[in-house]
């Protein structure tokens, strides 16, 4: 790849990873959620729903639908992200008005002509985000991007009308869980919103599951209810911070496992789509399952033992100044290795023992070769994942400091072997120089 | 051998779609046949398919989703006025549901909005009410069951 393209994908990189800091507004202005999801997360389970729930489908492009979730929402790293309730917010913001507007659906509550109104300011507002985002993207790129996200929004495709349903389910599973853990949600009315809007007869099956689920009734689709607990338990990711920033570096507001999984499994297609010995699909679908095995397995840092919550900011920088493989004996480092591999092998089996065979089979196929590093798709996503991470390193080095971003930069001429990856991380060399 | 979907629009729906269909065939003659540029700064063309120029291959992809829709494509039309008094495509329902007055129309998965008071009939909520009259109660069933009581009916299709 040219400079100029590399450079505009390594912008583009940091630009949609503020989508990590983006809490929903829905959770925040009108529910009032304490610790709400990032737009990120949100994107990350209803990439991860598209691909399980898709394949159950006979004539859908699996590869789009899962590239549609994944661009569905980037256009908020500019656009507002409005709730069909917007039209009704009161000027004091008045949160017992509020509560009340909450209670009935907003169709009966406003003009058509407002909602209409409303509608269309949605759409300008975030074309002109998405078109923003993409502007100095490669030109295939952009193009694809944009037509995908216009195939979304406008459901002009079947995919599109799919990924539309899922975006609605992955957001009804996180309200009713929100509605589990801190209520504010009016669950009849959420569930009732979605059955007017799910038309596709599995993902209806699969809505009934999610309303069995939460209103603890036993299953009517054994299979589609494995799905529901499958993806609940999926959500543990929405809210797992990633222990290095905590434990080693002390950051605030440091990201979590989803907001990890989702910026990489976008690298991993940008940066991949040009590696022509690649399978591309394969590629994306492998950075979305890397980190699975931590819905159950403890995110172990490079520095495990060496370091806890108890450790004095001074011992922190101690360690953190050299790398961790210099701190272990060679039979240390074995040992710890395949002790995590086996644990997290442990943790993922778990998570996916009762879904259906097929999609069971491949996410593991998939996790495993990754993790073994069996194929060349697998070498590559191990360089994505440690890409991201070092892409979020520089972010918060420039912004918290507390990174040691020489040792990071120059522990990438370790792992990259990849020509174009290479070149990125010169350009993020010069970047934060 | 797989059985074609049916689309259901309605008149006006079918019209949008059809003119999309001339119009992008006409910019997809314009981008492969040399010599017709102006058709680009044709008043003709509406704005919004302009992202198609763009693209040829966005331009096709929509243009055989476009050719299939039309294909199988079924009007919307009111029925005869002895039905009326029915739940179909096409009418506008007034409903009490959990204790609230509301008002949508039943459509085809195409013109389905319901933040505008549009329902897919292949929703829960639009296959439950086909077929109903007015004095209905129609249970949308599931673990949070919903009780719709049909207020009223009436077909305003133009």
């Amino acid at each position: 790849m040219e400079k100029q393209d590399l450079e505009a994908l390594i912008n583009f990189s940091t630009q949609i990873g503020k989508l990590k800091r983006k809490q929903r507004k829905g959770w925040v202005v009108w529910h009032d959620i304490d610790n709400s999801e990032s737009t990120s997360s949100h994107i990350f389970r209803t990439t991860l729903l598209a691909w399980g729930l898709g394949q159950e489908q006979e004539d859908l492009d699996t590869d789009k639908i899962i590239k549609m979730a994944l661009v569905h929402d980037l256009c908020e790293v500019y656009a507002e992200d409005e709730t069909p309730y917007a039209v009704l917010l009161p000027e004091d913001k008045d949160s017992e008005k509020m509560k009340e507007i909450l209670k009935k659906h907003p169709r009966i509550q406003s003009s058509l002509k407002d909602r209409k109104k409303q509608k269309k300011k949605k759409f300008k507002n975030e074309l002109e985000g998405i078109e923003n985002l993409i502007s100095d993207l490669p030109q295939d790129l952009k193009k694809e991007v944009k037509n995908i996200w216009l195939e979304y929004e406008k459901k002009l495709s079947k995919e599109g009308r799919f990924v539309k349903q899922i975006d609605k389910l992955e957001n009804l599973l996180q309200g009713l869980e929100y509605w589990k853990e801190q209520g504010q949600i009016q669950k009849n009315l959420w569930i009732m919103d979605a059955k007017e809007r799910i038309e596709d007869e599995k993902l209806q099956l699969f809505l009934n599951e999610i309303d069995n689920e939460f209103s603890n009734k036993e299953p009517e689709n054994e299979k589609y209810r494995t799905f529901v607990k499958f993806f609940i338990n999926c959500g543990i990711l929405k809210r797992k911070k990633r222990r290095g920033w905590t434990v080693l570096h002390d950051l605030k507001d440091s990201e979590i496992t989803a907001d990890h999984v989702f910026r990489a499994t976008v690298l991993a297609w940008i940066f991949g789509r040009k590696e022509e010995d690649l399978n591309l699909e394969e590629v994306i679908k492998m950075a979305l399952v890397h980190d699975l095995c931590e819905v159950y397995a403890k995110d172990e840092i490079p520095y495990e033992g060496l370091v806890d919550e108890d450790t004095s900011k001074e011992e922190k920088e101690k360690i953190r100044k050299k790398r961790s493989r210099t701190q272990y004996t060679k039979e240390e480092r074995k040992k710890r290795l395949e002790e995590k591999t086996r644990k997290e092998k442990e943790a993922l089996d778990k998570l996916l023992k009762d879904l259906p065979k097929d999609f069971k089979i491949k996410a593991k196929h998939l996790w495993q070769n990754y993790e073994n590093k069996r194929t060349k798709e697998a070498r590559f996503v191990k360089q994505i994942d440690r890409l991201e991470s070092l892409i979020q390193a520089l972010e918060y080095w420039k912004e918290q400091g507390q990174i040691e971003k020489d040792l990071w930069l120059s522990a990438s001429s370790e792992w990259a072997t990849n020509k174009n990856l290479i070149k990125a991380i010169d350009i993020l060399r010069k970047k934060y120089n | 051998m797989k059985k074609e979907r049916v689309y259901y629009l309605t008149e006006k729906g079918y019209k949008k779609l059809k003119e999309e269909f001339e119009q992008l065939k006409k910019l997809k003659l314009a981008k492969t046949k040399e010599g017709s540029p102006e058709v680009w700064h044709s008043e003709d063309i509406n704005p919004d398919f302009i992202a198609y120029k763009e693209d040829l291959d966005f331009l096709d992809k929509r243009l055989s989703e476009l050719e299939e829709v039309l294909k199988n494509v079924e009007i919307i039309k009111a029925p005869p006025k002895k039905e009326r008094d029915i739940i179909k495509l096409g009418a506008t329902v007034k409903v009490q549901a959990n204790s609230n007055e509301d008002e949508f129309k039943l459509v085809g998965t195409l013109e389905a909005d319901p933040t505008l008071g549009k329902i897919s009939n292949e929703s829960p909520v639009g296959r439950n009410l086909l077929g109903h009259k007015v004095g209905d109660k129609v249970i949308v069933n599931s673990a949070t069951e919903t009780i719709y009581k049909i207020k009223g009916i009436k077909y305003n299709l133009d």
